[in-house]
């Protein structure tokens, strides 16, 4: 009986503290969400960080601060409150990359285990405990080729900037600081991903990746391999036309740098010996939808609206007319040069582009005229308007 | 009817373009972590030269303007709110402490300065005084990264006097102690309520101790 | 009088005359036989076109009153943050709060601001005073019009610690032309979108007139009218949404509010505290 009071009474109280259970595991959630956010933020901002990096380095290049190869030990490397000890890591290891890779810049990393370790000094004063750089005792003790100077470098992350601040201090009593500088980024500013055995200016780069994006300019010369298939009535009752191939080629102009907007002309001829012939023009207007500039690293696709104007001859292009087609029409097609037709189209489509080389693209084209043709069905139907073509391209720009 | 429900359709995406405001393709969030700023043609053309058309020489048939949004680095909630408060405008605070420092007492532009900072958080704190140190080493000052150090004693009094007695009190020990010289000058940064988000710096100089901001 | 009984071309009713006139005879007809052209076909639908006009022109305003307001935080306005407003910050702070009406708001709107304000900081533990204009520095542009008490606060100025001016103005104005055309085009399933940045400078000083805190919030409003953006924004906040996304589109005066009071409220506090540092550094005996 005991017993089972006993066990009551524990169930009674771990029932009491469930809520308290429950807070705490609605805490630890809360913690590891934010830890995943920072994490998050700390991957974004960590190729920003290097780009800083690269900067401060290209400047040593540039303009050294000292005259002579000089050993310097990096005393702190604080990356934005916030975020973890991994960036720091990372970024000081890219530090160290960088130096190595530009001897010109006349740093040369040092290792001094006694400036940042915590030291304790007792005297008649009392005892201090301090960092290793800030102990006059353990600074006379530092000889020259350890390193007579020290670096510190702080990244932060303020409102949209990331600021890189950096200052090099003598390692004698007085601490006097030599130099300092600051670099901020914007968060918009994509990272320039400079190589550290060629930095290059952060202008220099930015034209670099201009060039790289203009290419051969906006100008293109497209040759497209376009298949159109016709659609089959619904009843059956029509013969629906063959499927064409066209070869066409044109220009392609971009209606800026970024190439969000371009437009193309092209001229297009088929031929089938025995079956048919074609010619068409046709004019189309483009628009990025992956991004506002065209990219380097993966493919873009456009959507584009267009209008053709195609003229087709020969035994096979009797489907396209309003009748049925019969057997006696496809006979006395067969004996002569065949019908004529001319008509316009109306095309919506996507188009993929490799680095502005290689397309494939896809698109469903109206024909207006022939909306009532017996010999032809609608892939799509929006209200009165029927697709009854469906393409697709493959192009090669030069 | 049907062509020009479709045509009308089909260019929604060009008539909208992209919009910072909270809507079908943005959170508040995404849009309350944005810093905007409405800016001329003129200007957005030569800050981003390629995406900002300059305005024609005859002037545009229509009237434009330029809204510039650059999205926080860290997301709100992130930080303490009054660490990113701190944090976010560091530059423009330190700056301005350093000018007013600087213009209020010329007198001690040969010194050497040193800095401090008093705030609650300790690796913000020590984000001001980098700041602070980068600021005044710009103006051409003589800058050290020594830290004056009081006796246990010293701090153990100091630390129970009243904030406006307490600086006034530690820039008199500094000198009496020989932690600071005649050729020293100390800028001491502090946030003095945790309900702010501005910090205030004063002046040690000769023993004597004076409010700058 | 016809010679229409000759001549077995014409048939009269009582409703309409149907005429039926051979080539080779040169009838006139009265007045009162005068053929109409369409009978009683078409009087049935010229009445229906109008109803049908009618009907459409009311279910397109009825559909454009549909109405979404998005308000953004352009600079200042969402700013961190620190200071609570349910308690006492401002305890024993002698405010005064100067609300000038200018383009942004009108005489009436910026008294109503200005109770609104001081209310706030009242609630803060500060004593609060308002007036339309700062008389003490000389702002004449506003002219002599002031009501009674606030003639007799000027006369007899009540001592105050810290002075706060409020300025609206307006910073921009759009409206998105080629979505009116849609708008139309499309029986306003396409959103009529027009948009206005307005900006609220804030100045803060002490009983002297020396600048303390000196700032701009600015925010932005769009606003986009038509059934198709209000319906839409309907479904997305029945689940569609995040719970913190589902106050787009309702209330934004509420969240500029919010964002408002934060931001004043932290500006005030800081210039509370610039201004004790002031007055410790300030030399003995120079007060006031």
């Amino acid at each position: 009986m005991k017993a089972l009071l006993l066990t009551l009474f524990a169930a009674l109280a771990l029932g009491l503290a469930a809520p308290a259970w429950g807070t705490t595991a609605i805490e630890q959630a809360q913690l590891a969400e934010l830890d995943r956010l920072r994490a998050e933020v700390a991957g974004q901002v960590q190729l920003s960080a290097y780009d800083l990096i690269d900067e401060l380095v290209y400047g040593w290049v540039t303009e050294p601060v000292f005259a002579a190869p000089t050993p310097v030990v990096v005393v702190g490397v604080t990356v934005p409150v916030g975020l973890g000890t991994g960036l720091q890591a990372l970024v000081e290891n890219h530090l160290a990359a960088v130096l190595a890779e530009n001897p010109t810049s006349n740093i040369q990393l040092a290792h001094c285990p006694a400036c940042t370790a915590v030291v304790v000094h007792a005297g008649p004063e009392g005892t201090i405990v301090s960092r290793g750089m800030d102990d006059p005792a353990v600074l006379e003790s530092i000889g020259a080729d350890t390193g007579r100077h020290a670096l510190f470098i702080d990244v932060e992350a303020e409102g949209a900037w990331l600021v890189l601040r950096a200052r090099i201090t003598r390692l004698t009593p007085d601490l006097p600081i030599v130099w300092s500088h600051t670099i901020a980024s914007s968060s918009s500013t994509p990272p320039l991903l400079r190589q550290p055995n060629d930095l290059k200016s952060a202008a220099e780069a930015r034209q670099e990746y201009i060039d790289a994006l203009h290419d051969r300019g906006s100008l293109a010369i497209p040759v497209r391999f376009v298949v159109r298939s016709y659609k089959a009535p619904a009843d059956r009752g029509g013969v629906p036309p063959p499927p064409f191939l066209w070869l066409q080629s044109g220009v392609e102009l971009g209606a800026n740098d970024s190439l969000a907007w371009t437009s193309s002309i092209l001229v297009g001829y088929s031929f089938i010996p025995q079956a048919y012939q074609g010619l068409m023009g046709q004019a189309r207007i483009s628009r990025l939808l992956t991004g506002r500039t065209r990219s380097l690293l993966r493919p873009d696709i456009y959507a584009f609206v267009g209008a053709a104007a195609i003229s087709v001859w020969g035994p096979a292009t009797g489907s396209f007319r309003d009748q049925k087609l019969n057997a006696d029409e496809i006979i006395r097609d067969s004996a002569g040069e065949g019908p004529r037709t001319t008509f316009g189209a109306l095309q919506l489509g996507l188009d993929l582009r490799l680095g502005n080389r290689i397309g494939l693209s896809t698109f469903l084209e109206a024909v207006p005229v022939l909306r009532n043709s017996r010999n032809l069905g609608s892939y799509i139907q929006v209200g009165s308007i029927g697709f009854q073509t469906w393409g697709t391209e493959v192009t090669v720009c030069f | 009817m049907e062509w020009y429900f479709l045509i009308s359709l089909a260019l929604l995406p060009f008539v909208f373009g992209p919009d910072p405001a909270p809507g079908l393709r943005r959170t508040r969030a995404e849009s309350r972590n944005l810093i905007c700023e409405r800016v001329t043609p003129q200007t957005a053309a030569q800050r981003y030269p390629g995406e900002i058309a300059p305005a024609r020489p005859r002037g545009d048939y229509v009237e434009r303007s330029v809204v510039v949004c650059n999205e926080r680095v860290m997301r709100p909630g992130l930080r303490k709110a009054q660490d990113e408060a701190i944090l976010s405008s560091l530059q423009e605070l330190t700056s301005g402490l350093v000018a007013t420092a600087h213009a209020m007492r010329p007198d001690l532009a040969d010194k050497t300065w040193l800095v401090e900072t008093h705030l609650t958080s300790g690796p913000v704190a020590a984000k001001v005084a980098f700041a602070v140190k980068n600021d005044l080493v710009l103006r051409g000052l003589a800058v050290s990264d020594r830290t004056p150090i009081l006796g246990f004693g010293d701090v153990d009094v100091i630390t129970r006097l009243e904030p406006e007695q307490a600086y006034a009190m530690a820039c008199k020990r500094y000198f009496a102690t020989g932690s600071l010289g005649p050729d020293h000058a100390l800028l001491a940064i502090a946030n003095l309520d945790p309900r702010e988000t501005i910090l205030h710096a004063g002046i040690c100089a000769d023993g004597r101790w004076e409010w700058v901001r | 009088m016809l010679r229409a009984a000759s001549c077995p071309c014409w048939r009269r009713s009582s409703r309409y005359v149907e005429t039926s006139i051979p080539a080779a005879l040169p009838l006139e007809l009265p007045p009162a036989a005068r053929p109409r052209s369409r009978g009683r076909g078409s009087l049935r639908w010229g009445r229906g076109g109008v109803t049908l006009i009618l009907l459409l022109a009311t279910l397109f305003s009825a559909l454009s009153m549909g109405c979404v307001k998005v308000y953004q935080p352009v600079s200042g306005l969402n700013r961190p943050v620190v200071i609570d407003t349910q308690v006492a910050n401002f305890q024993d702070v002698r405010l005064a709060i100067y609300c000038p009406p200018g383009d942004l708001v009108n005489a009436e709107e910026a008294r109503a601001l200005c109770r609104k304000v001081g209310l706030l900081f009242e609630n803060q533990g500060a004593q609060v005073t308002t007036f339309s204009s700062d008389r003490r520095h000389g702002d004449d542009s506003l002219g002599n019009g002031l009501e009674d008490e606030e003639a007799e606060q000027v006369s007899e100025p009540a001592p105050i610690d810290l002075a706060i001016e409020l300025r609206g103005r307006q910073v921009h104005q759009a409206v998105n032309e080629l979505s009116w055309v849609l708008f139309i085009g499309t029986f306003t399933l396409v959103p009529g979108v027009s948009e206005f940045t307005f900006a609220q400078d804030v100045v803060i000083r002490d009983a002297s007139g020396f600048l303390l805190v000196s700032d701009s919030l600015q925010g932005r409003v769009v606003r986009y009218s038509g059934a198709g953006m209000w319906i839409t924004n309907k479904i997305l906040r029945l689940g569609l949404r995040d719970k913190e996304d589902r106050r787009i589109g309702d209330k934004p005066h509420g969240e500029l509010s919010e964002d408002f009071y934060g931001q004043l409220s932290q500006l005030l506090f800081n210039a509370k505290m610039q201004w004790q540092v002031l007055q410790e550094a300030a030399p003995a005996g120079s007060a006031d």
